[in-house]
Formats: C-alpha cells, structure tokens, sequence
C-alpha cells in the first residue's frame, strides 16, 4: 500500500510531538536501574545504524557533537546492539471492540500506530498482531521510519470479528515469534474474554522484558446508561441477559466491576505487568503525550 | 365524628381492582433489544439477583400512583359517601291537637292556633336530617281515627308535610287517641 492509501491519524504537530518521545522500559525505570539496558550492551558490537533526535534522559556521551557542529541539532548515534529493542503491538479485533463512541478499536488502532511511530522513530523493531478467538494477522517485524505507512496501512486494515480468546491467542502469538531481550509487549484489549486473560498474561510476562496492557473501555462501560428494563445482548456471542435498571443494580454492577478490573491489576502486579485502564474519552494526544509519559511508558 | 355510609356500597367492588393493577406493574414488560459490547459484567450481576424472574418488586412509580389514585377515587365516587347521623336515626312523631279549640285566632298573626302548630310542624319536618323518620303527621280528632297513622315510617318530609296540611282541628280533645297513637308509633 502507498502513501496515498494511509490512513492520516495523526496531525503534523501531533507526529513531531510524537517523534520526540521514546519507549520506556518501565521494569528498569521500577527497579531504578535507569541506564542499565545501555551499559548491559557494551562490549557488544557498536555497529552503527542511523541518528535520531535527542530526548531527555538519553546518555550525553552517544551525542554526535560533529553532527551537531554542522546541523546544529543534537543528534544520538543508534548502534545495532543498544537499540535492538522490539516492540510487540498485539490488538484486540475482536466483535466487542467495534462497540463504543468512538468504536473502541479505531481507539485502539491509533494508540497503537501512535506507539509503533514512536518507536519507529527510534530505530526500534516493530511487529504487530492482531487477535480475536485467534491470531488473525500479523505484521512481521520492521523498523525504521519508512515503515510507518506500512504499518499504518496494517492496521488500518484490521476488522472486527469473533470473541475473544485471549489465553489461546497469546499462547499461538509467543510460539510464532522469535523474543529477544528488552522486547516490549503492548496488549491493547477490553479484555472482555470468554475464557479469562490469566493464562495468556502469564505466557506473554514471562516471555517479555516489558508487558503493558492497556485495557480500553467506553465510558458507558464503566458507568452504564441504561434505563428501564431491557435485554441487553453479548455483541461476541448473541447472548440474552434480561435486566431491570434499578439505583441498586447499577451499584451492583459498578461492584462487579471493580472486582473484575481489581482483579486483572492484581495479576498484573504479580506478574510484573504494566497495567493502565484507558477511557476512550480521553483523546490520543493525551493519552500518548501526557498519560503513558507520566507514567513512564514513553519519555 | 360522625361515622360515613355508603348509598351505594356495591361500587367498593371496584377496588378489587388495585392487586390487578400492583400485579400488572410486577409483570415484567416486553424488553427492548440492547446491544451491548460483552454481558459479561451484567452475567454476574444477574446471578446474584432475581432478573430472570418473571415478576419484579413493584417499583413505586408515578404512572402506578396514578392508576391507584384513579382507582379509589372512581370506587368512592360511585358509592356516594355520606355522613350518618350519630348512631340509630331518630324517629319523629308529630302530634297535633285537633280539637275545635285550635281555631281560637289569638295568636300575634292572627292566624288560627292549629295554622300556627302546622307551619311550625311543617317546618321543623323540612329541617330533619335525611337519616331520620317521620311518621305522618295527625291531628287528634277521636271521629276520624282512620285518619290519625298514615304509613308511620314514612321518611319523605314532603309526603308528611302535605298530609299534614290537610288535617284541620275537629272535636274536643281525646287525649286517648293521643295516648294510643304514640303506643303504636315504632
């Protein structure tokens, strides 16, 4: 696919914002170990790949003072060993994902592309699936800037089907691919799985360096609006539930889903998981530039 | 407090009436189709719950306040409620003296004494309660017995007060008559 057929997410301002970040290993920065993933590389080969920009917190020794003698900018060599870091960008396409204002995969389809920008920017690898009962697509690992319209176009492409299996997708995604240290795996689901996400978290955390889940919800799922009585029916499996919308069952529900995200964060603590839960009401920009930064997803 | 009674206590019937409408009202209705994006949450909520049941808890709305209302207010409408005269009713018996002596005219008016008893028998017949009976009026007149108890239980006020302005005094007094009339008398 062209240039022409990608899909214009993002604004001119919006991707020069994003060009500036970088992908933060949040497990290092846990630990306070800031810096160790750079010196753990030295020794190894120094080939060198390509500049970027330079962020803050980037060490000063890898500036190019030449480059910035003749461009006035400062710029940090990229070497094959220090940045061979590959971010894993695993959406969830399944049917409930189309439900939500904005639908909640065009949210998730923009964070992603968001992310992969990021990290394309920075010469990091970016591979990316896509999952509902099963793996459905996948785009094989790349990096480089000149991928992002492919990778746009990628995603561009994905569609709602199915229900979701997350334990059996993440299980088929971890035997197709080959891991590598300082991978960084982001899930973004709703997590609204038939059989439960434990297993699938589980395989993923102890395959990856860096997990974060980003678990995308409409507002109304959060908060319902409903009224009266009403049967509200499974978008994924057609199925009924009758309920009468009283004060009492609206608390009820709002309990029941506490227990439940209380539930995923607890796992997700235990399992060294970064876990965030998005309201899709939050615009990307926010979300990418001020959220995941203070939170030290990006820096 | 004067006890309230019914003129027509047959259209209470029409309270049986509100436990349909409270059953109505637990009748789940038909329910619109919504779909949502997982019912997963609502699954377990349900569970704990009686939403699958096919009658609710009446909720207390206004539409169900309203048909109540509607309801006791068209039952008491039609059956008339009306105050009742503190206990058993009361049984009037007007006596007159029918004797020729009632037509001495010395009276302020002018009038002969037996007018004067009349209009004020008649007037006090207009002020009964309508919960009390009166027997026909009678004029004491030992020749004309027959005349003296017409149809004694007679509430209608205006049936006695025309009976009674037909009688005119008679002969000399007959305090037995009198005396009879009232043991006869409910």
């Amino acid at each position: 696919m062209d240039r022409t057929t990608a899909p214009t997410w993002f604004d001119k301002d919006f991707a020069r914002r994003l060009q500036r970040l970088a992908l933060q290993s949040p497990r290092v920065l846990r630990s306070s170990k800031i810096g160790e993933h750079q010196s753990r590389q030295k020794g190894n080969s120094l080939e060198f790949v390509d500049y970027r920009n330079y962020v803050s917190g980037d060490d000063f020794r890898r500036i190019d003072w030449n480059a910035y003698a003749r461009l006035e900018r400062l710029l940090v060599k990229l070497t094959e060993a220090q940045e061979s870091v590959t971010l894993h960008l695993i959406v969830d396409v399944s049917q409930s994902m189309a439900w939500g204002e904005p639908p909640k995969i065009e949210y998730a389809k923009r964070t992603a592309a968001a992310l992969g920008y990021v990290a394309l920017s920075h010469f990091d690898w970016v591979t990316a699936s896509a999952f509902s009962g099963e793996l459905t697509n996948l785009f094989p690992p790349t990096r480089g800037r000149g991928q992002m319209v492919r990778l746009l176009s990628f995603l561009a492409g994905l569609e709602t089907t199915g229900e979701t299996h997350l334990d059996d997708s993440l299980r088929s995604y971890l035997s197709r691919l080959r891991r590598g240290k300082g991978d960084v795996a982001v899930i973004i689901s709703d997590l609204f799985s038939q059989d439960g996400q434990d297993g699938g978290l589980r395989y993923l955390a102890s395959a990856a360096d860096n997990v974060i889940l980003l678990h995308v919800l409409d507002p109304t799922e959060i908060t319902p609006e409903l009224n009266g009585d009403v049967r509200l029916i499974d978008s994924e499996t057609g199925e009924p539930v009758e309920v009468s919308i009283t004060p009492d069952l609206l608390a009820a529900y709002g309990r029941e889903f506490d227990r439940w995200t209380g539930g995923i964060r607890d796992h997700c603590l235990r399992r060294g998981i970064e876990y965030f839960q998005i309201d899709t009401a939050l615009p990307i920009e926010s979300l990418i530039l001020s959220y995941l930064r203070r939170r030290k997803v990006v820096r | 407090m004067l006890p309230i009674g019914f003129a027509n206590a047959l259209a209470l019937g029409f309270l049986a009436l509100i436990p349909v409408v409270i059953a109505l009202h637990m009748l789940r209705s038909r329910r619109p189709p919504q779909i949502i994006s997982s019912t997963m949450l609502w699954r377990q909520v349900n569970q704990e719950r009686v939403g699958q049941l096919a009658l609710k808890p009446p909720v207390v709305s206004l539409p169900l306040i309203l048909q109540l209302l509607a309801i006791l207010l068209l039952a008491a409408a039609l059956a008339a409620p009306g105050l009742l005269a503190q206990g058993k009713a009361r049984h009037v018996l007007i006596l007159l003296d029918g004797t020729t002596s009632m037509l001495a005219t010395d009276t302020l008016s002018g009038a002969t004494r037996f007018d004067v008893a009349r209009s004020q028998a008649i007037q006090y017949l207009r002020e009964l309660p309508g919960a009390d009976t009166a027997s026909n009026p009678a004029a004491v007149d030992s020749s004309l017995p027959e005349n003296t108890m017409v149809d004694p239980m007679s509430a209608e006020a205006d049936a006695c007060t025309s009976v009674q302005a037909s009688l005119c005094p008679n002969e000399a007094t007959d305090r037995g008559t009198a005396a009879r009339i009232k043991s006869t008398s409910p």
